[in-house]
């Protein structure tokens, strides 16, 4: 598939104060893309310069192919004429208006006849189960509601791209797991290019196929969301997607033949990694999930070829289905999800050099 | 691509705005170092006129009489505003919302009108204390006094100290009110020791607010100092620029100057406050309505007094002035029967130049109104709907006129429509008086729609660009039904301040663009106090109306 959306050296500066550094990069046709980061990274930023509500500082944009922006000639294309739709964080429904009337503005801007804007408007309401509250005003809807009318909005006039910011986070937490099911089954029935703002890495892991995450206006990691899952390049990436436990250490040489990496920890015991290969002497640090760590007291056994640790906990927390224990070790302080509860006594912990990534800090 | 080119139509409109706004400033500074009248060309630039300035006497005195009367109205519209907002909004008083409107009079009843209703009633010839020395054997104390010009010009100062008061309290979260009283302060030590302590930055900027104002004020030190040889620089820069046989334009024009600088420092204290606030700017919390103490049968004493306060203060004097329209002369030696007469409307309704006076005054109230209305809606669209540097530049450019006193801003348009071409035909149409005014109340429009605009988040104005629609559609069809009520409100503002004012066009009018007001001014001058009274009770019908409907809403 052809990129539908691509970046090209963007850049943006508010005065001195630099928000996205040069960022280049494609977004396929018909893909579903998250862009995760903490706030302030530079992601709603990076969604409005493509919107057009905001313009770049430089470099370049296109959309469809077609130039939207240019920072040679100067070519801008305004927000109105770019063809996306936006799903704003507050919705932005219009409050003087019905609902029907909020999505058919799109086709009457458009000069769409009145009958005929209303019938297609009807018609979305309709895909989208919102057809009862055509005659409603915003203020009358539920939260669940405004965000599905919003959505109404952004895809009636059958826009090129759907651009979602933080779409779900004004919902409660049920309705945000609904909404997203909703969402995704919605993307998949339309294979309309979708790019969703957010700072939840489990939005952004469930809906998109692609993950890109920003730090500090800059790409930290961009892959499917699988891979930055599951292969954080930095412990930056392990940390903001899903949560780690990190332990710094050094690679020590390996005996010639064998491969994988030998990594020094600060207890002074070795982990052994089955791939990867990097000088002896580097500085890196080993990351691990905190549901991977095995939770080992009285009568559990570690894995297999498993490093033991003896753990100091500070805090026990039940969260329902799981535990959740925090406390020091030798290597510093882990973080541990376990499905069982830690039993009286002496607490070790359990780490597998299988459950392990390698980063170079 | 680029099709309209927005950072420059903003940069524009920015620059036309501020010199719009401070256009009465410029001829004035100007002729301040123009050693001859600013029509003659052949003056030279020097500082002649402050030299002059400061050697007259009756310059240094008025300065003098100024700062007491300027002080001691704050002092008083700050206590009674500060009173009267902790009465009303943290006591459940009976009668709470009349007793308010009540209280609120002042804003609507304007100071020339009051000022000449007190004179009639509580002026040493007036009817109370004739009254009194006839039956009693003494009086009133004499009105016609500094302190008698503070006293009213303190009271129709106080319902813009409560306004600013209620305001501020009601941002003080409830909670903080309430944490006390779970820490077991009673509500009076509630108020004293949270609420009034918060308060502190508000009473500061609103002492400012008023000294400004009084600085400004040129009805009450006219009608009431005026008799009594009391000058103060509002009277000195009106007689002197205006009454004198000989104008001495160069003196005159560094006196504007000399005031505009006083109102300028004292912005700029004002300013300086407000940055600090910081520190009193409560954290979090709902700012909810706060529960108002009920006080029984303590409160119906309040009450009480509050009402004969208000009686005396603004009810009685305008019914007395509603009496005397209807009366040939109102004395307490006459019974009242034998001075019934409706002589004094048939004047005002048989004069060419009277009748004319009030249809301009209405014209400039609405059309002109309106016209400062569009202004406003425009400026507020491009400081809070385009580029972020224009949100800086015009709500700074905004206030502007507020540091130039009224008069000022009559004096520095009579100069500039001197020098303008087509001056003269400016001069003798209302439009003069139109844009005059839309200067002068500028800042408060500008800030009666402000709230509107930056309560409709802009992502309402964004949702219609990237639904595909113009910055004009935008504005059409979201910006501007939402600010609708805004916007009738604004309008209303205007048209009130508009059919009030008098200072500004007292330099400005010429025969055929009279307004009520410069009517009045005259009046007075002449002695006709029933045609004065007449035309007073009807501006206070078409007025009063209207500012009840505004300020009822709270």
């Amino acid at each position: 598939m052809p990129d539908m959306i691509t970046l090209n050296g963007v850049t943006k500066s508010y005065g001195a104060v630099r928000v996205l550094n040069p960022i280049s990069l494609g977004i396929e046709e018909g893909s579903f893309t998250g862009l995760l980061g903490a706030s302030g990274c530079g992601k709603t930023t990076l969604l409005n310069l493509i919107a057009g509500l905001d313009t770049p500082s430089g470099g370049e944009i296109r959309i469809g192919g077609e130039l939207v922006y240019s920072d040679k000639g100067d070519t801008v294309v305004p927000a109105e004429r770019r063809g996306v739709g936006y799903v704003f964080q507050s919705y932005a429904l219009w409050p003087h208006m019905r609902v029907l009337d909020n999505i058919a503005y799109p086709l009457k801007v458009r000069g769409v006849g009145r009958s005929e804007r209303h019938e297609t408007a009807r018609a979305m309401l309709e895909r989208l189960e919102l057809s009862k509250l055509a005659d409603r005003y915003p203020f009358e809807l539920s939260g669940g509601q405004q965000q599905r009318v919003a959505i109404a909005r952004a895809l009636v006039f059958q826009p090129k791209v759907l651009l979602l910011d933080e779409p779900l986070s004004a919902l409660d937490v049920q309705l945000r797991e609904r909404a997203r099911g909703w969402l995704a089954k919605l993307q998949a029935e339309l294979k309309l290019t979708t790019v969703i703002v957010t700072h939840d890495h489990v939005e952004a892991l469930s809906l998109a196929d692609r993950v890109i995450l920003l730090r500090e206006g800059e790409v930290e990691q961009d892959g499917p969301a699988t891979e930055v899952y599951e292969s954080p390049r930095t412990s930056y990436a392990a940390d903001f997607v899903g949560g780690a436990n990190t332990f710094a250490g050094h690679v020590e040489p390996v005996m010639p033949g064998r491969g994988g990496v030998r990594v020094a920890l600060a207890n002074g015991e070795r982990l052994e990694l089955a791939t990867g290969s990097v000088p002896a002497g580097t500085p890196v640090r080993i990351a691990i999930r905190p549901r991977r760590v095995q939770l080992l007291s009285a009568g559990i056994e570690a894995r297999p070829g498993s490093m033991v640790v003896p753990l100091e906990p500070t805090a026990k927390l039940f969260q329902g289905n799981d535990w959740e224990v925090v406390g020091n070790t030798a290597l510093g302080e882990v973080r541990v999800i376990s499905p069982s509860a830690p039993r009286d006594g002496a607490i070790f912990l359990g780490i597998h050099p299988d459950d392990c990534r390698l980063m170079l800090s | 691509m680029r099709i309209f080119n927005l950072r420059g139509t903003t940069f524009v409109f920015c620059v036309v705005l501020f010199l719009f706004l401070i256009s009465p400033v410029i001829p004035i500074v100007y002729q301040a170092f123009l050693d001859k009248p600013i029509y003659d060309a052949t003056g030279t630039l020097g500082l002649g006129n402050f030299s002059r300035l400061l050697r007259d006497g009756a310059f240094l005195e008025a300065t003098e009489n100024t700062f007491y009367f300027a002080a001691l109205s704050t002092v008083i519209s700050l206590a009674l505003g500060l009173a009267l907002s902790l009465l009303f909004e943290r006591v459940n008083l009976p009668l709470r919302k009349t007793l308010r409107l009540l209280f609120l009079a002042p804003i609507f009843i304007s100071p020339l009108i009051l000022s000449f209703a007190w004179s009639m009633l509580y002026g040493p010839g007036g009817y109370v204390s004739l009254f009194m020395r006839a039956n009693l054997g003494f009086g009133l104390p004499n009105l016609y006094s500094i302190e008698g010009m503070s006293l009213i010009a303190g009271l129709s100062q106080a319902p813009i100290s409560y306004l600013f008061f209620a305001a501020a309290a009601a941002n003080i979260p409830n909670d903080l009110e309430r944490s006390a009283r779970i820490s077991g302060a009673g509500p009076l030590r509630t108020i004293a020791t949270i609420v009034i302590p918060l308060l502190k930055p508000a009473i500061l900027s609103c002492a400012v607010l008023n000294f400004m104002l009084v600085v400004d004020l040129l009805a009450v030190p006219l009608i009431i100092g005026e008799p009594a040889r009391i000058q103060v620089l509002a009277t000195y820069l009106y007689t002197k620029g205006l009454i004198a046989a000989q104008v001495d334009y160069g003196i005159v024009a560094a006196a504007a100057v000399f005031m505009i600088i006083v109102v300028q420092l004292l912005v700029w204290v004002q300013t300086r406050w407000i940055g600090d606030t910081r520190r009193y700017v409560t954290v979090g919390g709902r700012s909810g309505r706060s529960a108002r103490a009920k006080l029984g049968a303590m409160g119906w004493v309040i009450t009480g007094v509050i009402g004969l306060f208000v009686l005396v203060t603004s009810i009685v004097p305008t019914g007395f002035l509603i009496l005397r329209s209807f009366t040939s002369l109102l004395s307490p030696l006459l019974p009242i029967a034998d001075v019934l007469t409706l002589a004094n409307y048939d004047v005002i309704f048989s004069r060419e130049q009277y009748v004319r006076s009030i249809w301009n005054t209405l014209i400039i109230a609405s059309v002109g109104g309106f016209g400062a209305l569009i202004l406003t809606f425009v400026a507020a669209v491009f400081a809070y709907r385009t580029l972020p540097f224009a949100r800086t530049v015009i709500e700074q450019v905004s206030v502007i006129p507020r540091a130039v006193p009224g008069l000022v801003v009559g004096l520095g348009f009579f100069y500039a429509v001197m020098l303008m071409p087509g001056g003269d035909w400016l001069r003798q149409t209302i439009v003069i008086l139109m844009i005059a005014f839309t200067i002068r109340y500028f800042p408060t429009g500008f800030g009666a729609l402000t709230p509107s605009f930056l309560q409709i988040g802009s992502d309402l104005d964004r949702a219609v660009r990237v639904s595909g629609g113009s910055r004009w559609a935008a504005v059409r069809d979201v910006t501007l039904p939402l600010t609708k009520t805004a916007l009738v409100g604004a309008f209303m503002l205007y048209f009130i301040h508009f059919f009030k004012e008098y200072s500004a066009a007292s330099f400005l009018f010429s025969p055929g663009t009279e307004v009520i007001g410069t009517t009045m001014l005259q009046l007075n001058l002449v002695g006709h106090l029933g045609s004065l009274a007449a035309l007073a009770v009807i501006q206070l019908v078409i007025t009063v109306p209207l500012a009840v409907f505004i300020y009822s809403r709270g």
